[in-house]
């Protein structure tokens, strides 16, 4: 048998199989103990590895900006999480007097709707959005709150995940209507609300907005 | 022992042409070549480095054959003054080693042939040609089965009957 791969230098080694797929890496990794050892040791080769077992393209959602072992350990940290099914994590809400609905968990925020007491004989209602803590994309949990406070007459909340925002409706039969559109990771009002909040008296108007 | 090769520095003239490089393969060939057809080579690039430094201009001894050197000095002067970001030690590397056609033609050599560039590109710390390399024999083992990159690569099974039906990590199941 004449030259072998085996008398290449490791470094070598990985810049080949750095250019293989994963089923052919695979492949290499049963045929002898040495490109077994190269391949074992390689971070990056695991981390493709790993991304195929998962039927991933490149790292879960938000660490791409990580480097390659931290998101190795990030990958494996979910993988192992879906195999034992088991929480890695709780985390306790902020507890908010008066009723309480959650609309929805969209991003990685969380929106809950408070309704507090009447105020002025006016249903008042409040809106938090919290981020939660996220080990995958090694967010910390966050205390503060976002708060859109003072929802009068609300008729109807949303969320568009595709877009970021929370469109909330107010207005009754007898309340000039109100749309407010807030970007969901800040709570703030959406640039295209222009002044601080959009009046709205007719439906397709706000069609136009959502659609924009 | 390194031959002593005096060049007189006077008779360099500014552009052309450049100072010449005396190279000695393992075999004893001595090969000369111009110094700026080299200067893609970090390795040379540093041998050089040290010739300004201590003004004196010795062979440089490499180990693998003049028949290897020939070829990567073709791979050399084909790209003489290209700039190939791969090479270029300032830049960031590159995700992926571009695929050149020029390489390919050049790189469509036997096995052995490839590996023995591969490595000569490795020693002289060229980064475009070990790319090159690395991409046609990673082109020659894709899709194949264990039993054919065994073939190809030239190793062994050397694994128990035992470790190869009981995968010893996740990668083999």
């Amino acid at each position: 048998m004449g030259a072998t791969l085996l008398l290449l230098p490791s470094e070598i080694l990985l810049v080949i199989l750095e250019m293989l797929h994963a089923r052919d890496i695979l492949a290499c990794n049963t045929t002898c103990h040495h490109l077994h050892t190269n391949i074992e040791n390689s971070v990056s080769l695991q981390y493709a590895l790993e991304l195929f077992a998962c039927g991933m393209l490149d790292g879960a959602r938000g660490t791409h900006t990580l480097p390659v072992p931290e998101r190795l350990r990030c990958l494996l940290l979910y993988t192992a999480g879906w195999e034992k099914l088991l929480w890695t994590g709780s985390i306790a809400l902020p507890h908010l007097a008066g009723s309480r609905t959650v609309i929805g968990v969209s991003g990685g925020m969380l929106v809950l709707l408070q309704r507090d007491s009447f105020v002025n004989l006016h249903a008042v209602s409040r809106l938090c959005v919290q981020r939660l803590p996220s080990e995958m994309r090694t967010i910390d949990e966050h205390h503060d709150v976002h708060t859109i406070p003072d929802i009068l007459h609300l008729s109807s909340v949303k969320l568009d995940s595709a877009q970021g925002v929370i469109v909330v409706d107010e207005g009754s039969l007898r309340h000039p209507k109100r749309t407010q559109v807030r970007l969901l990771s800040i709570a703030r009002v959406h640039d295209i609300c222009g002044d601080f909040l959009l009046q709205v008296d007719k439906g397709p108007s706000r069609e136009c907005i959502l659609r924009s | 022992m390194p031959t002593i090769v005096s060049v007189d520095d006077s008779t360099v003239p500014g552009e052309g042409s450049s100072r010449l490089l005396l190279l000695v393969s393992s075999d004893n060939k001595h090969i000369v070549v111009e110094e700026d057809i080299m200067s893609r080579s970090r390795f040379i690039s540093k041998q050089v480095e040290g010739f300004e430094a201590t003004s004196q201009r010795h062979a440089i001894l490499l180990p693998f054959s003049s028949f290897v050197l020939n070829k990567v000095i073709e791979y050399c002067s084909h790209y003489r003054g290209y700039y190939l970001l791969e090479d270029d030690p300032d830049a960031a590397p590159p995700g992926r080693s571009p695929v050149r056609e020029w390489d390919q033609e050049f790189l469509d050599v036997d096995r052995n042939m490839l590996l023995r560039i591969i490595k000569a590109a490795h020693y002289l710390e060229i980064k475009s040609l070990v790319g090159s390399c690395a991409r046609a024999i990673a082109d020659m083992i894709r899709g194949k089965t264990t039993e054919e990159m065994r073939e190809i690569l030239g190793v062994e099974n050397d694994f128990t009957p035992e470790e190869e039906h009981s995968p010893s990590s996740k990668c083999t199941g």
